[in-house]
């Protein structure tokens, strides 16, 4: 998934451990040609090359399964998670340079899942006005991650632990020396400091943020999530945190609560599956301007840092 | 100035890598020059060289060997009018002109060294007369047209005492002197392929002067099979000299197909190479060359089972990149028995962007000009009188390598080594 994929597997004799990582990276790569827009002629890649008005046939189950679900998401989030805003963001790609207003305002006019209609009987779907974007990202990591476990389940694997590059971590089980796996999330702004901890216990660990730690050490902003009302993405610096037993849920939620105002979250949050969602913002000066912990009712009460 | 930095850089690198035991002991050139390279600046070490050959090869060369301190081009030759004008020019008169390099072993006055960069079948008898008056020899690779003249070229030196030193720069090259020790070091694994190529897209031709349809086979020499062996002794010949090297063998035999696929102009040399060498214990390394497809330049992908160098493009890749470090720390826990909170959690993935494993630099991103290196290397080697040891079978090997290639080719048939050509480490050639 354009990431590096760190697998830790237990309890396993090490010809299995080689078998299953063959099993996951080619699982993991068939997922990324799946979902890849930037894969010439691949079936996402086609949609973003049609033009607007014809109906599409979606011959990948998969693939249309993940249309389907991806609507859900869309209702679910407030209309926030929208998986064809590619236009849009294309504009954003730029470190430096802002797009003009009405550029984007134009673009934004034809983009959206609002554009979006589905013919549930002939599996096909349709863009009103615009040309395509669809982006599955945050739906195609937490697809992959769901597979990953999948297969480590059917191989009776109990202890394990798989890294999309560290801004996903899926568990299996528990750390041989203790009840759960204990995670921390870093600073992106402040290498060497810490968000949060968590406790893993079969969750998976998803963090979005528009403040990137690259490898180069130094932290970067990044455009990637964008308003589906607004066409721009935040201007604050801010990371969001999921932990849960869904890596699907988990992604979605994290990068809609890069967007959602915090009125929404409740709502949104009641629609979920989630053990806890961490949202932290920061001050121009790189320091943590805000922190909220947000855990689910059933485990602990509400709680505000 | 570049140039001067490069040269600066690279002392100051020779001398670090020749610290290493691994290159210490396998390119004793290095030691050598990294003990000479303060030395040498006294009126008695002045280094006079003379050129036959002032083509565009020879002129690249004249104009290094023009940055090297302690140097006097004494003399220039050249048969062809223009060609002679230019060495004239870029020597400023200063330098004795001849058009016949017997004339210029006779008359110029007391050469330490001549640099040979004449057409490909002219190298041996040249070589071999200044090697016989008792001038040092830098010939421009590949050694000679035939298997017999790079063998009597070879014996000549040895026999003399001589250096004769061969155009292949990559030995010099930081770069490519990196990647060896770290190969030898045993990072990539053991290397079972090595699969190089030279792609350009031009018809490789020199213009003719109008009305002199006569020049054709003096110009183009590289053309035709009487002069040139084409792509195998132009090009090749440096990318299986790398494969030589690094391997620390040479083929056993060697199969391939060659054509004149694209530029079908009256040459006689293929436009179109593809050889495959068998080197011991199964290794192979794979060649090809065209003239009509750019798209994928020049590289030597040095392939083991732990790990890939690409020395054209300073790479080393390794077949299982090391863990994200919060990741490392989890298992270097896991293996003490200890618990504690894994900071491993962090926006650091990008959606679907391109990015992809890229390697690790093997020096710092500077141009080195391996020509001037080598020249440096060369001039170093006169002024101490010796030659470097095991320098010049690289050369040999090298070319033998290449010519055994284009027999494959030319006969449509496997070719063995031959025994008589076999210059195998610690053995003289016989």
């Amino acid at each position: 998934m354009g990431t590096r994929l760190d697998m830790l597997i237990l309890g396993q004799s090490p010809q299995v451990c080689e078998m299953l990582f063959h099993e996951i990276n080619h699982e993991v790569e068939r997922i990324e040609i799946l979902f890849s827009r930037f894969r010439e002629n691949g079936q996402v890649w086609e949609i973003n090359q049609q033009r607007h008005a014809r109906w599409i046939k979606i011959d990948s189950e998969e693939l249309w399964q993940a249309f389907l679900t991806c609507r859900e998401y869309h209702a679910t989030t407030q209309g926030i998670f929208d998986i064809n805003m590619g236009e849009v963001s294309a504009l954003w790609k730029g470190e430096k340079e802002t797009p003009l207003e009405n550029e984007v305002a134009e673009r934004l006019r034809s983009s959206g899942m609002k554009q979006m209609e589905y013919d549930e009987i002939g599996q096909r779907i349709r863009f009103l006005s615009g040309k395509p974007g669809i982006d599955f990202g945050a739906y195609g990591k937490g697809y992959a991650l769901a597979k990953v476990r999948e297969i480590l389940i059917a191989h009776q694997v109990t202890q394990a632990v798989i890294n999309f590059g560290d801004s996903s971590i899926l568990t299996l089980g528990k750390h041989p020396s203790g009840e759960y796996w204990p995670m921390s999330v870093r600073n992106p702004m402040k290498p060497g400091d810490i968000l949060h901890e968590f406790n893993m216990k079969n969750h998976s660990l998803t963090t979005s943020s528009n403040r990137l730690l690259a490898d180069d050490g130094w932290s970067r902003k990044f455009h990637h999530v964008i308003h589906p009302v607004t066409g721009k993405p935040v201007s604050e610096g801010k990371s969001v945190s999921v932990l849960s037993k869904s890596p699907l849920d988990g992604e979605v939620l994290s990068t809609a609560f890069m967007l959602l105002s915090p009125e929404q979250y409740a709502v949104v949050l009641n629609e979920f599956e989630y053990d806890e969602v961490v949202v932290v913002t920061f001050s121009s000066g790189a320091s943590i301007q805000k922190k909220q912990f947000l855990c689910n009712n059933q485990t602990k009460p509400n709680q505000s840092l | 100035m570049k140039d001067e930095r490069t040269r600066r850089q690279f002392i100051r690198d020779v001398s670090l890598l020749s610290s290493s035991a691994v290159l210490g002991a396998s390119m004793p050139w290095l030691k050598a020059m990294a003990g000479e390279t303060q030395a040498g600046n006294g009126a008695s070490d002045r280094v006079r060289l003379g050129f036959v050959g002032v083509g565009d090869r020879g002129r690249a060369l004249l104009l290094n060997c023009q940055q090297l301190e302690n140097v006097e081009i004494a003399a220039v030759c050249d048969n062809y009018e223009p060609h002679y004008q230019r060495a004239v020019e870029l020597t400023n008169g200063k330098a004795k002109a001849f058009y016949d390099y017997r004339k210029m072993l006779d008359e110029a006055d007391k050469l330490d060294a001549v640099i040979i960069a004449t057409p490909l079948h002219e190298h041996a008898h040249i070589t071999i007369d200044f090697l016989n008056s008792g001038i040092h020899v830098f010939c421009e690779k590949s050694m000679a047209r035939t298997l017999e003249d790079s063998k009597a070229m070879t014996l000549t030196a040895n026999r003399t005492g001589k250096i004769l030193q061969i155009g292949h720069q990559r030995m010099f090259n930081p770069a490519y002197l990196k990647a060896y020790e770290r190969a030898a070091s045993g990072e990539i694994g053991q290397i079972t392929q090595i699969r190089a190529y030279w792609h350009r897209n031009n018809d490789w031709r020199r213009p003719v002067p109008k009305g002199r349809p006569e020049l054709e086979r003096k110009i183009n020499w590289r053309m035709y099979d009487e002069y040139s062996a084409g792509l195998m002794t132009e090009l090749a010949s440096h990318q299986i000299q790398v494969a030589n090297w690094f391997l620390g063998e040479t083929p056993t035999r060697v199969m391939g197909s060659g054509s004149i696929c694209f530029w079908k102009d009256g040459r006689e040399v293929y436009d179109n190479v593809a050889c495959v060498y068998d080197y011991p214990k199964g290794v192979k390394v794979i060649y090809d060359s065209v003239i009509s497809n750019r798209k994928y330049g020049l590289e030597e992908q040095i392939m083991g089972h732990l790990g890939t160098i690409e020395p054209e493009v300073r790479k080393i890749y390794s077949e299982n990149p090391p863990p994200a470090p919060g990741f490392l720390q989890l298992i270097n826990n896991l293996e003490k028995d200890i618990f504690e909170t894994i900071p491993i959690g962090g926006a650091s993935w990008v959606p679907e962007t391109a990015v992809q494993y890229k390697g690790e630099y093997l020096v710092e991103d500077y141009q080195y000009d391996d020509t001037l290196l080598e020249m440096e290397g060369f001039v170093l080697a006169v002024r101490n009188g010796r030659p470097y040891p095991g320098l010049l079978r690289e050369g040999y090997n090298a070319t033998v390598a290449v010519l055994l290639g284009l027999q494959a080719m030319q006969e449509n048939r496997i070719i063995e080594w031959p025994e008589e050509y076999a210059w195998k480490k610690n053995t003289e050639l016989v």
